[in-house]
């Protein structure tokens, strides 16, 4: 498929507004107890997050590739796994989502304290440090703030996946793309070396690109996987719609396409 | 370079704050008194009056309501009838009808705060019939709040001022002669002058004890539940533009 045709780029233009639609649409429907607002908080802001990866990686064809796709691929799979997960018991874990963030951001701020302790601050640097704090102080009073050092839900992804029900996703995604985003020997055992064809060299392995094109394989996953969290949502707090899902109408312009060729 | 939360104690892979070990049992004894969910509620009223009818007004009108409701028999009763959520308690039975122009003007300044909230406990009192506000109503009202939830707001900290002026009044508050509050007066300065910044931390400080009582505030009452879900009616938040 020729990923620079205009009415490509139309359809993940429309697609990148109907997610923002979807999520609107969710939100604003979502009846609201404010006596426990973590739960709304950390799950809007988790579709949120995943509809700016989504729409930034459909519109960036340079990332269309075995190199960098599978690093946004796989944050988009481990917000699903936490999304799903929180949601087994969103007042609980959300609060515990939150908390856990607060505590990495309390030990970032104690490290660059630390820094700058033997030599004058710059003043954009107090100003970072005052707005770390503010942010963290606004939420818990930092001095009853714990750190842990432990992973936010204390349990492994692939338990959380289990819990979730998604633990194929796990394995075929997760795993799978976790292997490229932690620069791990068989990513770059495939994509960064050239075997030399030289008998003198013994198979010799050299740092090496593969040379790839925007495979448009990609851009379906990324829209598959925000997809997965849409449809779980509505599952979960009971949304009812009979409006198509961004991904739907995605499928569909796709479809046209390829009858008009 | 040093440690760093070298002053952290690590317990179970947690960091924990000096404070987690600094006495035992400070769990159960250090009670957190969120501000929002448990202050705001419970003085939301007397801020209001403050807004529209100052301060000396409104201590008098309290005043005036309180001792004239149910024949207050104790300082700990009166104290409780300054906070909203002790109303939920009061047996509509033994209200005294008030009349009178105090009361009629009371009832005048508090009509559109009970049009925003008709769930409040305090309308046992005035038994006001509630309208739908109107959009006036709701703009004054969001100022006020927005000024109340700075709790380093002139509104907020007057609003504080006059819980701890009734609360001495009452004795519910020892003040002695070495206290700041003994010059509770010149929080009407605040905040021009250093002393009434100092005045205004010391009443922020000397009301988390009070709002943790049970004896003073009705703890998990409906309508400090249902405060903030009430005003999140008034206005749902709504999505348009996603980016910020």
């Amino acid at each position: 498929m020729e990923v620079s045709n205009s009415k490509i780029n139309e359809i993940l233009s429309n697609y990148s507004l109907n997610l923002e639609t979807d999520l609107k649409t969710r939100w604003n429907n979502w009846e609201k107890d404010l006596t426990k607002p973590e739960q709304y908080e950390v799950i809007g802001a988790i579709l949120a997050r995943q509809i700016t990866i989504a729409k930034h990686f459909v519109s960036a064809s340079s990332m269309w590739n075995p190199h960098t796709a599978p690093i946004l691929l796989r944050s988009l799979a481990d917000n699903y796994i936490n999304f799903a997960w929180i949601l087994e018991s969103p007042i609980e874990r959300s609060q515990k989502f939150i908390y856990y963030g607060l505590g990495q951001e309390k030990l970032q701020l104690a490290h660059r304290k630390n820094e700058m302790e033997n030599r004058e601050p710059e003043e954009n640097e107090l100003l970072v440090i005052n707005s770390i704090e503010y942010w963290i102080n606004s939420q818990q009073y930092d001095f009853l703030t714990e750190v842990s050092l432990k992973s936010w839900s204390e349990t492994s992804v692939r338990k959380m996946a289990e819990e979730a029900n998604c633990i194929d996703f796990y394995n075929y995604v997760y795993q799978p793309f976790s292997v490229n985003s932690h620069n791990m020997w068989n990513h770059i055992g495939k994509y960064n070396v050239n075997v030399s064809k030289n008998p003198f060299h013994k198979f010799l392995k050299t740092p090496a690109i593969l040379k790839t094109n925007p495979d448009f394989h990609y851009v379906d996953l990324a829209c598959k996987y925000t997809d997965k969290m849409f449809k779980l949502f509505d599952i979960k707090t009971k949304h009812k719609t009979s409006d198509k899902l961004a991904y739907d109408i995605y499928i569909d312009d796709l479809d046209k396409l390829k009858v008009t060729g | 370079m040093k440690k760093v939360l070298e002053d952290h104690k690590l317990v179970k892979k947690k960091l924990q704050p000096p404070i987690f070990n600094s006495f035992k049992g400070w769990k159960s004894e250090f009670i957190e008194i969120s501000y929002i969910n448990k202050i705001v509620p419970e003085i939301v009223w007397i801020a209001y009056l403050n807004n529209f009818i100052r301060v000396p007004k409104t201590v008098e009108l309290i005043s005036y309501l309180i001792e004239n409701i149910n024949n207050t028999k104790s300082a700990s009763e009166y104290s409780q009838n300054l906070f909203i959520s002790n109303y939920e308690k009061i047996n509509i039975k033994e209200i005294k009808t008030l009349e009178g122009e105090k009361f009629k003007y009371l009832k005048e300044q508090i009509r559109s705060f009970i049009n925003i909230h008709p769930e409040c406990p305090i309308n046992k009192i005035f038994n006001i019939k509630p309208e739908k506000p109107n959009a006036s109503e709701i703009t004054e009202y969001k100022k006020i709040l927005n000024l109340l939830l700075d709790k380093t707001s002139i509104l907020s900290v007057h609003t504080l001022s006059n819980i701890v002026y009734h609360l001495i009044d009452n004795k519910n508050l020892s003040v002695g002669q070495d206290s700041i509050f003994v010059e509770l007066n010149k929080i009407k300065d605040y905040p021009k002058t250093m002393f009434s910044k100092k005045l205004a931390s010391s009443i922020r400080a000397s009301l988390n004890p009070i709002m943790c009582n049970d004896n003073f505030v009705l703890q998990e009452s409906q309508w400090q539940k249902n405060f903030w879900n009430n005003t999140y009616k008034l206005e749902p938040y709504k999505i348009e533009n996603i980016y910020f």
